[in-house]
């Protein structure tokens, strides 16, 4: 029998050492090597996940699948680990994302070696993330995410002031620094508890309630929500390399997760009358970043106001603290993950070819059928049509805001169909004929890339029927 | 005769000077190189001999061995022997003269050691007295500087003030209690209900002495000019091995001593301690020297680790020496590849001529990274283990002053190692650089194990250390 144990180091320890392998790789001038090893790190990393998801499925007992580690004496700290379908999930996501960003992002970008080691350091602390189970390793993975995202964006990012990227750093700290606090407060108190205890605490206490304030209020820090909207939007807006994008775009991932780990199962009605100013702020900011993404023609913003939006919708999601919004996250996240990372991809894939031939993508689409099926699919998944999970949780969402504050809800559901419009004109753009366009057919999707997005459709498009289809019996 | 055979230890240092003497005058062949190989055969000599007579005191009246002292000795010799290693290449570089200053090292060794073991008053100023003749010689006969004499003698007066104090205060001390020893002088003052203003100014006086010799703010200015003008092998030394020797005495004397004046010498060590934290991160912010820089940094890291033992119980201690240990791992680290920051076969000390650094030696840069984010604390490298256990403690003690000042601190920090790395990573490469030595590598390869190592099960390194020190401290 596998020790789960060493499974689950395994998912974490592999990206790891395929980054000191890509370190060590030998400089070429295509860095083949080190995409190779790449490639092959991340690829054993999904077929060891898709064992876990069949060892979960057989072992069908939670408590099978945690495991613990004595770290630290002096204070007394034990590491705990523990991994269900939603955290696989959710790891199989930016596993494929990551993938797939390396692969389109493989001919065009310079500095291959650094993109990729960072990459992969990222890869193995957000999936540290995903298994930690209590405060502490949750904590380290949290900000472990860090150092890799700052790297990429200094190095890869393109950014003319450097100052922002150190602003966004302390900024990202200060967040850290504030968790530590609430961290180490719980840890005096309760001693290092896991996620699922810390879930069950009584909210009747006045420093539980600031425990869990503080908590959320530094976990927000990533999420682009006013007032923590500026410092992320004053990076990613002006990222130009796709997989360095892709990951920055992440970043927020790791905050609503944190704030879905640590929400408690029951909430006094002291504190939940107070959210109807969360969804207020958030119902505003959506709309304010929708309307800043129509009104911008560059594909990149919009799509970063794309993902902004849906991260806001699904913090206001966990807010609604509704059992089936929350049951339903790890699916929603899951095929929302697979379509932001995808679409990114293909964008950067017609904005590469657009600069290749010095000439507009306007009308491409009519001359490239596979990348108009692909494009067109991943669209419509982005704008919530039932063709994945995402289409359930907005409708949960959705129909919990209209119920319970219609102000608000009118804002919010109004933000996305501004972005669904910014996606669909877009879309509509590259569709319609134009004879400036020097793009020709030849210049269409490969095969063998077209047949991989091919794969991850079927998973967005599964994601809504079975999201399981794929674990077997072992 | 017992007595001067457990003295052996100390009288083994003593005869290195001796033998490193003769070989001087009568050896024709000797290289720089000679007397690094001799002091490394008497080092491990040393931390056997030391090791041996670990418990066992020679004239216990003046010095006593613990398991406590005898820790601290053995880590600093294993830092002199790794730095006399690396400085080794730079005389042979330079091809300077090396005798001279591996004997002062080695007699500053025998002082520093006494200094730690100290049980009476005579042996602590006799030290220090031996210890502070050795910073002058070592600043007179290596610094690069015209004014060097300016220097030599504005350091002399300062030792004369503090010389001046010392004495006050033990004649006070002795006056009143009728002792220099340790253990009389805190049973004597134990018994005494309230302290005279004149008690208390003596210990304030005994303890501005290990400020001195810290070089903690405000009493730093003697410090500085080593790193201005000293050569990188006394830089290095400098910051990197005496301090853990003053602190263990420090300790020492408190524990032993002078723990009857408990808020006056306790406040009287925090004050500079939260003034070197401060002052230390700002000026390293302001700082164009990388050895000034980093000297900054160091200041900072001495505030911040006496900050964590404040309060003078078993976890403190136990957290403050964990997070010291880390921090001079990655001090080592640093130094060790300022030995790689050459050019034209001269030592580079100017920021911006790093620029670059990256793009011709990855590698040195990425173990950069690493002991630059471990001394801001960032999870999950080693230093993140050090911080926690100081901010722990000084939760646990709702020292919330403490607290302030650490955070501060550590942002200030924060922004100092961002610019390092926009440095080294973010702009283009401007300089060449020398071949860098084979033993930099070395070094930086058996630093880096070492805190993986730790870093994956910190009990490896710290558990029996936590042990002795739990012991020896209750």
């Amino acid at each position: 029998m596998i020790n789960p144990l060493t499974m689950m180091m395994l998912i974490i320890a592999i990206p790891f050492i395929g980054m000191l392998f890509v370190l060590i790789s030998k400089n070429t001038d295509n860095n083949k090597n080190a995409f190779s090893v790449a490639i092959f790190s991340i690829i054993t990393n999904i077929s060891i996940i898709w064992q876990i998801f069949s060892f979960i499925k057989k072992k069908k007992v939670e408590t099978d699948l945690i495991e613990k580690i004595d770290w630290l004496t002096f204070p007394n700290i034990s590491l705990t680990f523990s991994i269900d379908n939603v955290d696989l999930l959710l790891i199989l996501a930016i596993h494929i994302i990551l993938l797939t960003s390396i692969i389109f992002n493989y001919a065009h970008a310079n500095k291959q070696k650094y993109i990729l080691t960072f990459s992969l350091l990222f890869l193995s602390m957000i999936t540290g993330l995903f298994i930690s189970n209590d405060i502490f390793s949750f904590f380290i993975f949290y900000e472990g995410i860090m150092l890799p995202v700052f790297m990429l964006i200094g190095i890869h990012g393109e950014m003319k002031k450097k100052s922002s990227i150190n602003s966004f750093f302390i900024y990202n700290f200060i967040g850290c620094l504030l968790f530590l606090g609430t961290i180490i407060y719980i840890y005096q108190i309760y001693g290092n508890i896991t996620l699922d205890k810390l879930r069950h605490l009584n909210f009747q206490t006045s420093h539980n309630r600031y425990i869990w304030f503080a908590t959320i209020i530094a976990l927000m820090f990533r999420i682009p929500i006013w007032p923590f909207h500026y410092f992320i939007s004053s990076v990613n807006t002006k990222l130009r390399n796709s997989l360095v994008f892709t990951i920055v775009t992440l970043l927020p991932l790791s905050g609503l997760y944190g704030i879905y780990c640590f929400w408690p199962n029951f909430i006094p009605i002291e504190i939940s009358q107070y959210f109807i100013w969360i969804n207020i702020i958030g119902a505003l900011t959506m709309l304010f970043l929708a309307l800043m993404g129509y009104s911008n023609p560059n594909i990149q913003y919009r799509i970063f106001a794309f993902a902004s939006i849906y991260y806001v919708l699904y913090l206001l999601g966990l807010f609604s603290n509704n059992k089936m919004i929350y049951d339903n996250f790890g699916y929603a996240v899951f095929s929302f993950l697979l379509i932001l990372g995808t679409l990114e991809a293909i964008s950067n894939y017609i904005y590469q070819k657009e600069i290749l031939n010095d000439t507009t993508s306007q009308g491409f689409l009519c001359r490239a059928k596979k990348l108009s099926f692909v494009y067109s699919f991943l669209i419509f998944s982005a704008i919530g049509l039932p063709i994945s999970a995402m289409f359930t949780n907005n409708f949960l969402i959705f129909s919990y805001m209209l119920s319970h504050n219609i102000h608000s809800s009118i804002i919010l559901v109004f933000a996305w169909m501004i972005i669904c419009g910014a996606l669909i004109n877009e879309i509509m753009r590259l569709k319609t004929d134009n004879k400036d366009c020097k793009i020709g057919k030849n210049e269409d999707l490969p095969t063998k890339y077209f047949m991989f997005i091919l794969l991850i459709i079927f998973m967005i498009l599964m994601s809504f029927i079975k999201p399981l289809w794929f674990v077997i019996d072992v | 005769m017992e007595n001067w055979f457990v003295m052996l230890p100390e009288i083994w240092l003593i005869i290195y000077v001796a033998i490193a003497s003769i070989v001087n005058r009568y050896r024709k062949s000797k290289t720089p190189k000679t007397f690094f190989t001799l002091a490394k055969y008497f080092l491990f000599v040393e931390i056997l001999l030391t090791l041996v007579f670990y418990n066992k005191s020679a004239f216990a009246s003046f010095w006593q061995n613990t398991s406590f002292t005898t820790l601290f000795k053995v880590i600093v010799y294993l830092l002199t022997l790794g730095w006399l290693y690396l400085s080794s290449k730079w005389f042979l570089n330079k091809n300077h003269p090396s005798c001279l200053f591996c004997c002062i090292i080695f007699i500053m060794l025998t002082a520093m050691s006494l200094l730690a073991s100290s049980s009476n008053l005579l042996t602590l100023l006799s030290c220090f007295i031996v210890i502070c003749s050795c910073y002058i010689l070592l600043m007179f006969q290596y610094s690069h500087n015209d004014k060097r004499t300016v220097y030599t003698k504005q350091y002399i007066y300062t030792f004369l003030v503090f010389l001046f104090l010392s004495i006050s205060a033990i004649f006070w001390l002795y006056y009143t209690s009728g002792s220099v020893f340790y253990k009389d002088i805190k049973l004597y003052f134990s018994n005494t209900i309230q302290m005279d203003i004149y008690t208390i100014s003596a210990v304030v006086s005994l303890i501005s002495m290990f400020v001195f010799l810290l070089g903690l703010a405000p009493f730093h200015i003697w410090i500085v000019k080593f790193w201005e003008n000293g050569i990188l092998p006394i830089y290095g030394f400098i910051t990197l091995v005496p301090p853990l020797l003053y602190l263990c005495s420090f300790i020492n004397l408190w524990k032993e001593c002078l723990s009857f004046a408990k808020f006056s010498s306790i406040s009287f060590i925090l004050i500079p301690a939260y003034i070197s934290i401060i002052l230390g991160a700002i000026s390293a912010n302001g700082e164009k020297n990388i050895r000034c820089l980093f000297g900054y940094l160091s200041m900072y890291c001495i505030g911040f680790a006496i900050t964590g033992f404040a309060n003078m119980d078993n976890l403190a201690i136990i957290a403050s020496f964990a997070y010291t240990i880390i921090a001079l791992l990655s001090f080592f680290g640093i130094y060790t590849i300022f030995l790689s920051f050459k050019s034209h076969n001269d030592y580079i000390e100017d920021l911006d001529a790093i620029k670059g650094f990256s793009q011709l030696r990855p590698y040195m840069s990425a173990g950069f990274i690493i002991f630059i984010f471990s001394l801001t604390g960032l999870a999950p490298t080693l230093g993140f283990i050090g911080y926690l256990s100081i901010i722990n403690n000084l939760f646990a003690n709702n020292a919330w002053l403490s607290l302030g000042i650490c955070i501060t601190g550590i942002l200030l920090c924060v922004r100092i190692c961002l610019q390092i790395i926009n440095y080294i990573y973010f702009a283009d490469n401007t300089q060449k650089y020398d071949r860098a030595e084979k033993s930099t590598y070395i070094c930086l390869f058996v630093n880096m194990t070492i805190i993986f190592a730790a870093l994956i099960n910190p009990n490896w390194l710290f558990h029996y250390i936590f042990i002795i020190l739990n012991e020896s401290t209750q």
